[in-house]
Order: structure tokens, then sequence, then C-alpha cells
């Protein structure tokens, strides 16, 4: 391993769902106490904070700053900033954390990401966002619209069935049934997602992931301090992020998303390994598409081959690369700023070998957490972690 | 044969409380040919490569000048989707539609996002052969939407 300067020495996040009886800043005390339970020993003086919120002001929640975290969770005073960068945001706010620890400028950080999706409803999410889009013709863009195309494009050039989508919903849904944090937890056949409402074709509603209020949270320290909270740390390995244009009509492919594979290859480079080598994997599952597409595009099956391993099992949690074994978007939820959180929290106990009833065989000791988004899915983030000095 | 620019057919397909696009400094020049009817692209004034949606700068050649080339109007489907779902209270009638990423002959492999419109949204295929039509959504909008090529009595070609 060429960089393990961070380790995570705790990490937690709050039940998912519709979580209309809490307010924010509840939900960011309930992820920073779950948090500090899963710190082994002693109490972490938290040093600086980085907190992700993606949606903020177009969802009601007006004026986050980094004051309005600390402030909600005890820590008023500590330097604080909100990150916001699509739906990697948590995982954006994760790599900058690890990246002011490795730094020598803060010793503990809190990385938290709190995310309200569910205040405002649909339609009003909707009718803010149809304001927001590019001049030229993005008006009232809505995120399915922007995938399909691309399950239409894969569907053509390699033969992708809806049943072979189907097969990531049937899978993530089984998986969030063993989650105790999941959104939803009961299983789907690839019947009822083939009979479930078309929403833009050939996506149908259990092919979408749910809008999901949540919150995660996850303590950072250096390497060389980690012995004082845990004897089982779990170190940054590599990261990586990457940009792509933000609009349909300029993306160079509708089979891929080169920003996944761009970011992948920087993360893979600074951890000195390949996809080979890596144990599992919690990947941006907005879509079932989606998630075939980033299988591919992290190099775990070669590209267009995405649907029928996910057909055949091979990313199911006795497969031969477990992808999403915490129930991922589609059953976990998608609090876009806590995501990522909660999907670095995820790996922190699959490679601590605490994740239960969906622990997966741990061979290298290496996972790998990936977000894509933002318009256009223009912005990629891939962490990688491991439990390896 | 095709009217450069894609020539004078028109109609309506959507609704007028659709959310509408308004012009910026970077796209006034798209939209101001859009409205007497004719479909451009962006292109480089220096090394000529074509771009879109328009921006400041050639991603080529880095330079800042360039003009709006005129197609011909017809073009091919890249990829679509059938949206089926009345996203915004405006659109209920307007369900099932096709939007589709068309890549119009002679941009330059450059793509526009828009609708095919006048045909089943099941007919809709990968490498269907379109042309523009123009929907006048005002006195200071027309959007280009696409049609199969050889409806309406149109001597094209055939889908
Ligand atoms: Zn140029």
């Amino acid at each position: 391993m060429s960089w393990n300067k961070v380790a995570v020495v705790g990490a937690g996040l709050i039940k998912m769902g519709e979580l209309f009886d809490q307010s924010y800043e509840q939900m960011a005390a309930g992820a920073y106490s779950a948090a500090l339970a899963g710190v082994d020993r002693g109490a972490p003086e938290i040093d600086a904070a980085i907190v992700a919120t993606q949606r903020g002001s177009l969802w009601g929640q007006e004026g986050i700053g980094g004051n309005t975290v600390p402030s909600a969770i005890g820590l008023s005073g500590i330097p604080c900033t909100r990150v916001e960068n699509a739906c990697p945001s948590g995982s954006d706010a994760f790599r900058i954390g690890a990246m002011v620890v490795a730094s020598g400028v803060h010793d503990v950080v809190l990385v938290i990401g709190v995310e309200k999706m569910r205040d405002k409803s649909t339609q009003e999410g909707l009718l803010a966002r149809a304001a927001a889009g590019h001049p030229l013709y993005n008006r009232g863009e809505t995120a399915p619209v922007l995938f399909a195309p691309f399950a239409t494009r894969h569907m053509h050039e390699f033969g992708t069935t809806p049943e072979m989508l189907a097969s990531v919903a049937v899978k993530n849904h089984h998986n969030g049934c063993l989650d105790p944090y999941a959104h939803f937890q009961s299983e789907v056949t690839i019947e009822q997602v083939l009979a479930s409402p078309l929403v833009c074709s050939p996506l149908r509603l259990l092919d979408c992931c749910p809008q999901t209020d949540g919150a995660a949270a996850v303590i950072l320290t250096s390497a060389d301090r980690a012995g004082e909270f845990t004897d089982r740390p779990v170190y940054v390995a590599g990261f990586g992020v990457a940009t792509d244009h933000p609009y349909l009509h300029e993306k160079s492919t509708y089979v891929g998303l080169p920003a996944t594979t761009l970011a992948s290859s920087r993360a893979y480079e600074m951890a000195g390994i390949g996809p080979a080598d890596v144990d599992m994997a919690e990947v941006h599952d907005c879509f079932t598409i989606t998630e075939i597409l980033d299988i591919e595009d992290l190099g775990f099956v070669e590209k267009g081959k995405g649907g029928p391993a996910s057909l055949e099992g091979e990313t199911a949690l006795d497969g031969r690369i477990p992808v999403n074994p915490s129930g991922g978007l589609l059953a976990k939820g998608h609090p876009i700023g806590a995501t990522g959180l909660a999907q670095i929290t995820e790996c922190f106990w699959q490679l601590r070998e605490e994740a239960g009833e969906r622990q997966v065989a741990v061979r290298n000791g290496i996972a790998l957490q990936h977000n894509v988004g933002g318009r256009g899915s223009g912005v990629s983030v891939v962490n990688i972690l491991t439990r390896n000095r | 044969m095709t009217t450069p620019g894609g020539g004078g057919q028109s109609g309506r397909w959507f609704p007028d409380e659709m959310p509408l696009p308004a012009a910026n400094a970077e796209t006034a020049g798209w939209w101001e040919a859009c409205l007497s009817h004719r479909l451009v692209v962006q292109r480089c004034r220096s090394c000529g490569a074509t771009r879109h949606p328009p921006g400041p700068l050639c991603p080529d050649c880095r330079c800042l000048e360039s003009e709006w080339a005129t197609l011909p109007g017809t073009g091919t489907v890249y990829s679509y989707t059938v949206v089926r779902q009345a996203f915004l209270p405006s659109l209920a009638d307007t369900v099932p539609y096709v939007v589709a990423a068309v890549e119009p002959d002679g941009a330059g492999g450059a793509r526009f996002v828009s609708n095919v419109v006048e045909c089943d949204p099941e007919e809709v295929c990968v490498g269907m052969p379109v042309e523009v039509v123009w929907e006048d959504m005002g006195p200071e909008l027309a959007v280009p939407r696409f049609r199969p090529r050889g409806t309406a009595g149109d001597e094209g070609a055939t889908a």
C-alpha cells in the first residue's frame, strides 16, 4: 500500500427513511452519536469537521453553512466547512477530510453527511429543479430521463435486457433486508420489477432508488494516532475524483460514465492495487442501469458484460465481487450528502467483519466506495479503504 | 429535398405551461436562428470543430471566436427514452412522450437533446432517421423537435 496515512476509527449512520419526525439537526446528532459509539475506546476530541449536504436551500433548509451542524452537535467553535459536490458530496467530503488529516493541519476530523429529501414533496422539488436547468435545453430535466437513454443505448450495443436490469434491484433489495439501516427491507422478484410501472423506458419504478432522508458520519485520524481509539482501524488507501461534461448533449458515450473510469484509475494507482484486488464495493446505484455501468467502469467486469454478470450473481453477497451489500441506493436509500458516508460506514464494517448476516468474504482486506452524479453524472469520486497497514 | 436549416414545418406538441428555456449570452445566437426556423450548430472560427450546447471556448484549440453553421435539419436518433409519468402537472396530457439524443447531419458528432414527435413512441428506435420540425412556443421562442423522416408527405429518406 502506498498511502495509508489516515485511518477511520469510527463510523455510523441513522436508520434511513422518511424522517418527517426528525429535524436536520437531530439527524446530524444521531449520525455523530452513532460514529462515536462505533469508536472502540477513548473519546476522540474533534479538531475539525467537514459537512456534506447537497440540496440545502433548494429543499427548504436555507443557508446551511459550516456552523449549522457543529452548533447542533455540541461542537460549536471548531473549524467546519460544508461541501456540496453533487451526488458524490459525501464521498468528496470524506476525501477532503482525509487530505486535511494527511496534511497534518488537523488530527481528528469528523466527516458528516446529512440530507433531508422528503420535507418538500417530489413535485415541489421537481418544480424547483425545473427552473434551475441550463438555459438551452435542460429545464425540467429529471434523473430518470438522464439515465434512461444510457440504458437504451447499453441494450442496443450489448444486448442488455430488462431482466438483467431487474436482477440488480432484486439483489440490492435482498441485501437491504439484511441491513437494519436500510430504507426498504423487503424482497422483490424479477417478475415484480418487470411488472412495476414504467417511469422512463426502459426504467421501471423498481429500477429507481427512492428519495430518502438520512445521515451518516465517519471519524478520521492519522494512522499514527489510530491506536488510541481502536486496534482495528481501517486505512484510506487511495482516492480519485474526475469530472465530465454536465449535459447529455456532450457526453462522449452513453454506455459508460468516463468520470468513473478516470476517478477509479486514479484511486487504484494511488492505492497501488487493481480492481481484481477489491473484496467488496459500495457503488452508486441510483438506477439499476447505473450499477451496471459502474461495475464496468470500475473494472470489475468487461465493458458490456455488466448485465450478464449481475444476472448470474457475480455481484451477490457470495459472488466473485459483492456489490452493494448494504442494499445500495436502491434499498438503503439515497440521502444525497449522507450517501457516500453511509457507503464508507458499510465498507468499514465489512472490512472489520462486523456486517452480520450480510458479511462478505474478506480476502485482501480492500473495499471500494463510489458515487457519481451531478448534472449529466459529471462528477465521480472513488475512495479505497484497507485494513492492511 | 430538405430545406437548409430544417425549413418551415411547424406544429404544437407540448403545452404552453412547460418550463421554457431562456437564452443567455452564450446561447442567444442559437435561439435567434431557431426563431427563424434555422437549425444551427456552434463552430470554432479557428479550427472548425463543432460543439453543443454552445460554450465560451473551443475545447480543441481554445479559440474564443465562433460562428453559427447552418445544418440540413436531418439526423438520426442516438438514444432515447419514452417518458411515461407526468413529472410536472402541465404534462399530464402529453405523456407518453419521447426524449431523444439526436445526431444532426453535418454537426460533426455534436448531439441535440430534443423530442421525437408525430409518431407512436413505441416506434422510435436507435438509429431512426429524423428531421427537424419547429414548435413556436410564443412570439420569442421556437424549439426544434424531430419527427421520423419520411412522414407527412416528406419526400426524404424513409424510416
Ligand atoms: Zn477550435
